[in-house]
Order: structure tokens, then sequence, then C-alpha cells
């Protein structure tokens, strides 16, 4: 509050909207890589969809709550993490006696039921992760590149 | 003629209203002013794409459009405006 013409305090609706919108984006971003073989969806989809949870608390609560919630160097680790984890479930494959993303364990639980496509839910769960991680770190990366967070909240 | 009028129901009325919302959403982004009113616009468009897909019975590529499409772009184009305005008053 320095001076008059910049912003600085954030508005009450735009803090208690991004309250209200966090915990539904987190759990359905999370539900929707979890049912990701066996519903519409998928590890993208939801990746982007509970990593847009970054956005809410820089909208609600700036830049400096932001990075004291998330990490961004555990966010860039561990999209390093699920694209080792894609390579090694793909790998499964190799080690079977087939193709580099061949389906190996094929033959456990009911159809229809979320653990019952063998390696494909692992992998679909590990582009999850990679994704949630990898756009979060982009979307922090991005918000830290326009230079007005040093002094504000 | 007649015949295409016949087999007409809320469906295809449905589908023409979102394939004229995209195409309105694609002229308001070539055809606007402000550089904010553009990126909205293309949200909008978006949104419209979104609901086509649902229609079309393919709901896994329409939650792709409305988190990328319609969020993730738009925050993208508002954080670039936001740099770019913000550079061009120094």
């Amino acid at each position: 509050m320095n001076n008059g013409n910049k912003m600085k305090v954030r508005h009450v609706i735009v803090k208690c909207g991004a309250d209200m919108y966090l915990p539904f984006a987190i759990v359905f971003g999370l539900a929707v890589i979890l049912f990701g073989t066996v519903s519409p969806g998928g590890g993208f989809q939801g990746g982007v969809i509970a990593s847009s949870a970054a956005i809410l608390i820089y909208l609600g609560y700036g830049f400096k709550t932001l990075k004291q919630a998330i990490n961004p160097h555990l966010m860039h680790k561990g999209e390093a993490f699920g694209a080792i984890a894609y390579i090694a479930l793909a790998s499964i494959g190799l080690i079977a006696g087939g193709n580099f993303v061949r389906n190996a364990i094929w033959n456990n639980g009911d159809p229809g039921k979320v653990i019952s496509a063998g390696t494909i839910t692992y992998m679909s769960w590990a582009v999850g992760f990679k994704v949630l991680t990898g756009v979060a770190f982009l979307l922090m990366l991005l918000i830290s590149l326009l230079g007005d967070n040093q002094d504000e909240m | 003629m007649t015949n295409f009028f016949a087999n007409i129901d809320w469906l295809t009325i449905l589908n023409g209203f979102c394939i004229l919302g995209i195409i309105a959403g694609g002229i308001l982004t070539a055809s606007m002013k402000k550089p904010l009113s553009c990126v909205l616009a293309l949200g909008g468009c978006g949104a419209f794409v979104a609901l086509e897909f649902i229609l079309l019975h393919a709901p896994d590529v329409a939650i792709a459009e409305a988190s990328v499409g319609c969020v993730l772009s738009t925050i993208l184009f508002v954080i670039a405006l936001r740099k770019a305005t913000k550079e061009e008053e120094k």
C-alpha cells in the first residue's frame, strides 16, 4: 500500500472463490487420474485439472504463499520420477518377452474394476503424476517471470 | 428438402447451436480490437468445442479440451499479456 496505483491487497471475493474451488479441483483431478483406465479421462487430463490448484493458490494468496505451499525443486524432481516410472513399467513387457509397452500382467481383476488392466493402470498413474508435477512447475515458472512477486502480500 | 426438415430433432438443433458458437468464437477472436478480449473469445470458443465433443460421444477428448483449451491456454495467454503490457509501460 505504498503507492495508490498498484493493487497489492487481494480482493476478498477472489480469495474466497479460490478457497471454495481448491478442494474440488484437487479431488476431481485425482479421481480422474485414479479411474483413468476405466472411465473417461486419463492421466493427462487429470494431471492438468489437479495442477490448476497452483493457479488457484496464486490468485488467492500470491506468489510467496504458492512458493511455501509447493516446492518447485520437488516438482521438477517429481516430473523426472514420473517419466522414469513410466519407462520402467513399460519395460516390464520387454522382460516378459514382448514389445516395449506390452501388457505383462493382464489377467488380474474383473473387467470394469480399477485394477483390472495389468500394467496399463500403473502406467496411467505414472503419466498422471508426471503431468501434475510438470504442469505445476511450468505454471510456477511462468508466474515467477512476471516480476512483480517480490513485494506483494 | 422436405426429408431434411422431417428428420430434424433437438439433438440436431443443439449441434447447430454448438457449431454456430464455435464459428462466432473464431470470428470474435480474429476481429476483436483488445488482446484480452481476443483471449476471452478464444476461451469461449474452446468451451463450445468441448460441448460439441460431448455431443459426438467423446467425453475423453471433451475433458482434455475443457482443461487445456479452455482453462490452461487462457491462463497462459493472460500471464503473457500482463508481462508484455508491463514491459510496454516501462
